[in-house]
């Protein structure tokens, strides 16, 4: 057992599938999230879309929190933000829904820089202070706004139609759209946390002084990282509002902040495919722990923060490569000694 | 002989740098010059302002007067970020290499201020992003060659012994193409044949790449071995300056060092 | 003038809890260095307890000292179990988590053992309103400023003129040195979270009657006390009373004053407070800096 233990609670490089693997792994999740949507209910599909929704946070997040050792807790706050861009634009003022992705997407990372120029100045204790104060008032915001965001009575919508050409219904086409906009988040992420930007960040996280000797500047890489985390968030905020119909104040309270942060936690800090492991913890858990009792889905959330910080720090993925890292090593002695 | 495409050594002056951190005094205004491709030894007992003043060339700390400048360049007038595009490189007392990455991760976070692409690029997978992480990678694998550390490039940098760490921590100091390259106690930790050898790569990568050396270093066979030049701090202040030889017999480092002033 | 004597009056006993709740975070960071986001929650929790044995049939005089018992083992336990392991590997990143983890936690088992119906707390003090001049203050109100002295006296009296204290300081101040000379720096840092712990349950408790006990009742005032001890610095006792009676004063008075921040957006008004002091003066009205080296 404390072997175990010892093995999770390292920090380990991810693990590097050799080529034909990920492929071959690649086209079938692919194949099968592409056809799954046809033949499934209604429920399933929107249960699936708000794992994508869930999913396109947690990659800002693993790019903020994972890769960069920032700590946001207000990231909730630029959801909400996405949300009613979204609301407002696409369904008060009728514009095209899709439009309203990139509209969110570039205030939210508009915001977002305003907000880490002085937010990211901070220690990571005040940065933890500040974020979770947004958290905080975050609501009581959204309700200050009334004439625009009807507060707590919200906005009901009716937007993200699929086209007649494609004879699918609303959930299938939501999914797709969904599903779409992840992966190409998941890929512009991949991007970002390898090459050089990547190494900027890690730096950042493990080492600020060393970093900085490398000629990183702290402060605009720390900036840009968490614009465009929050833009991610907000246009996962768009997402929601397709997938639910419907926004208002009492969706974004922290609770939702605490969701996102639990996403990350248990699917692994600094784990990409993690990320998506958190977003299914995090839909699914409440859906079945709901009969036990109602508050059984957050006590959850809060065991599992406190139970992955001491188990697993390095949450799923961090298991896995546990798990992985000496059977791909084995493998490769392998092949080199046939060679 | 320096390589083809490599800046040529540079010449640090350092001009009555003075640091305090609230009542003690770290610096007390020493002034030396390194002269293009010496060595030179920083000594002193512990305490004496060595680190302090490598940590004032990288801009971590700001001194609160005096010079440093780089052919003729007043480092104290960048950001700690734009010291390495200045020409400096560093390595740290405690190692600077981040554990969890792997051995040529590490060494190619010395390529940051060599390459462009920014946020922008590499979330759109742009084709300069692509040329520049190539290029870069061919680069730290010679480096990682060139120091026989090759074989180790995809293992992680957390659980190699000190001596290897110390010189993957050197490789990646090579990939800024540093003009001047400081190491902090290079041999620290080291069993003596590691540091013959680590003196011995020292030497050659000087001749081979041509850039100056800061090296602050305790074991005194190590510095007696490669120093051109020896600068001994006491207290902040500069006791000595001069050739090796010289330095060594001077009484006021003989006394620093004995403890004559403890 | 009435109403600005009477808007600041309420302000200073909304303040009195922000600045009881700004201690105990103040407490914890002093000997932790961190700010535990639970503690509100903790006191929340600790008020459900006294509610819960005087629900059983207890008189608040018993069920009151129980539930700071409680308390304070809670407290002391969570800084042992939880903290303590964190801390020595100095995993910041951890510590916020589990802090979070243990407010999600306790806000849910509250929700589940008593449910979001809000419970009748009743008061220590009955009684009409007592004048002050041209203005009015509760008996229970009255009885919360004279527990919150009561804290800040018996603090200051632990503080400074108790060697269990004296460790309390050094542990603060320097650890390892503290570790040299003998002090029980260990047994500081418990303590210190079971004392946290106590000031929050006695003024939760005190509080329940006007604030509507239910799950998450301290969430808001958690919001003003990390303000309150922004504003003081965090690692200043007297600091976390005048920035919790600040903070009570400010708030109040922008509510109701200041045009566009009416009683729903006031949350901004502590917000912002958090914001400007981070960044003009981030450590606070009467912290010490803290010299950064590399």
């Amino acid at each position: 057992m404390n072997r175990i233990l010892r093995a999770v609670h390292k920090p380990r490089p991810s693990l590097e599938l050799p080529a034909w693997l990920s492929l071959t792994t690649g086209v079938i999740v692919l194949g099968c999230l592409l056809y799954a949507p046809l033949i499934s209910a209604p429920y399933a599909n929107t249960q699936r879309a708000l794992v994508c929704v869930y999913a396109v946070v947690g990659l800002g997040l693993h790019l903020l929190t994972g890769m960069t050792g920032q700590i946001s807790l207000g990231h909730g706050f630029f959801f909400a933000l996405g949300a009613y861009v979204s609301a407002v634009l696409a369904g008060t003022a009728g514009w095209p829904y899709l439009l309203a992705i990139p509209v969110a997407a570039a205030v939210g990372w508009g915001v977002g820089f305003v907000f880490g120029l002085p937010a990211l100045r901070l220690s990571p204790l005040s940065l933890s202070v500040v974020t979770l104060a947004l958290a905080l008032i975050t609501p009581s915001l959204i309700k200050r706004f009334d004439d625009v965001t009807h507060g707590a009575r919200g906005i009901a919508l009716d937007i993200a139609a699929p086209p007649a050409w494609t004879g699918l219904d609303r959930d299938q086409w939501v999914f797709y759209i969904c599903l779409a906009v992840t992966t190409l988040t998941g890929v512009m992420c991949r991007l970002l946390s390898r090459g050089r930007t990547g190494r900027a960040m890690r730096g950042l996280r493990d080492n600020e002084a060393v970093a900085t000797t490398m000629g990183i500047r702290p402060s605009t890489t720390k900036s840009f990282v968490f614009a465009t985390s929050t833009a991610l968030a907000a246009v996962a905020g768009v997402l929601y509002t397709y997938v639910t119909q419907f926004v208002a104040a009492d969706a974004f309270h922290l609770t939702l902040a605490i969701a996102f942060l639990t996403m990350v936690v248990v699917g692994g800090l600094g784990s990409l495919p993690g990320v998506i492991l958190g977003a299914i913890f995090v839909v699914y858990m409440p859906s079945w722990t709901a009969e036990i009792n109602e508050s059984a889905s957050g006590l959850m959330y809060g065991v599992a923060l406190v139970a992955f910080m001491f188990l697993m720090p390095y949450g799923v993925a961090g298991l896995l490569r546990a798990v992985g890292g000496p059977l791909l090593q084995r493998r490769e002695q392998r092949a080199g000694q046939q060679e | 002989m320096p390589r083809a495409g490599h800046p040529a050594a540079g010449t640090l002056k350092v001009r009555d740098v003075r640091l305090r951190f609230g009542g003690v005094v770290a610096l007390d205004g020493p002034s030396f010059e390194v002269a293009p491709g010496e060595v030179c030894g920083l000594i002193g007992p512990n305490g004496a302002g060595k680190t302090a003043l490598f940590n004032c060339v990288s801009g971590l700390y700001r001194p609160d007067s005096g010079r440093i400048a780089l052919d003729g360049v007043d480092l104290l007038s960048l950001r700690a970020d734009q010291v390495a595009g200045a020409g400096v490189a560093r390595t740290f007392q405690n190692l600077g290499l981040f554990p969890a990455q792997s051995v040529l991760e590490n060494v190619l976070g010395g390529a940051y201020h060599r390459t462009r692409a920014g946020f922008l690029a590499t979330g759109l997978g742009l084709p300069l992003m692509w040329r520049e992480e190539r290029r870069e990678r061919e680069r730290a694998r010679g480096v990682l060659d060139s120091l026989g550390l090759a074989h180790l490039e995809r293992h992680p940098a957390s659980g190699l012994p000190l001596g290897t760490l110390k010189r993957v921590e050197l490789a990646r100091a090579l990939m800024l193409r540093p003009r001047l390259l400081m190491l902090d106690e290079p041999a620290n930790g080291l069993i003596i044949e590691e540091v013959h050898e680590l003196a011995e790569v020292v030497r050659g990568l000087r001749t081979g790449y041509g850039f100056s050396v800061l090296l602050i270093e305790h074991h005194m066979g190590m510095v007696m071995s490669i120093c051109d030049h020896l600068v001994v701090l006491n207290h902040g202040q500069k006791i000595a300056d001069g050739p090796p030889d010289e330095v060594r017999n001077d009484p006021a480092v003989v006394e620093a060092y004995l403890g004559g002033s403890v | 003038m009435t109403v600005l004597l009477q808007q600041i009056l309420d302000g200073l006993t909304a303040g009195v809890l922000y600045a009881a709740i700004a201690l105990s975070l103040v407490l914890v960071y002093r000997t932790s260095k961190l700010v535990n986001f639970a503690q509100g929650e903790l006191a929340t929790f600790g008020a459900f307890l006294t509610w819960q044995f005087h629900d059983w049939g207890l008189p608040l005089s018993v069920a009151l000292p129980a539930s700071v018992a409680v308390s304070f083992v809670a407290g002391a336990l969570m800084e042992r179990t939880l903290i303590r392991p964190l801390l020595e590997s100095s995993n910041h990143l951890g510590l916020f988590i589990v802090c979070l983890g243990v407010l999600v936690t306790l806000l849910q088992v509250e929700a589940w053992i008593w449910g979001y119906q809000v419970k009748e707390m009743p008061n220590v003090a009955e009684g009409p309103p007592i004048a002050l001049g041209p203005t009015m203050i509760s008996r229970q109100n009255v009885v919360i400023i004279a527990a919150c002295v009561l804290i800040a006296v018996a603090l200051w009296f632990l503080f400074q003129r108790t060697r269990f204290g004296l460790a309390m300081r050094a542990a603060s101040d320097n650890t390892p040195s503290a570790n040299l000379l003998g002090l029980p720096v260990t047994a500081t840092l418990t303590f210190s979270w079971g004392i946290a712990a106590v000031i929050g349950t006695l003024m939760a408790s005190l509080v329940a009657p006007n604030q509507f006990l239910q799950p998450g009742m301290l969430l808001p005032v958690l919001l003003y006390s990390v303000a309150a001890a922004t504003l003081g610095g965090l690692d200043s006792p007297v600091g976390a009373i005048v920035g919790g009676l600040v903070v009570g004063v400010v708030e109040n008075l922008a509510g109701t004053y200041v045009p566009g921040i009416g009683q729903d957006f006031k949350q901004a008004v502590a917000f912002a407070i958090i914001m400007i002091v981070l960044l003009a003066r981030p450590q606070g009205l009467f912290g010490s800096r803290t010299v950064v080296r590399v």
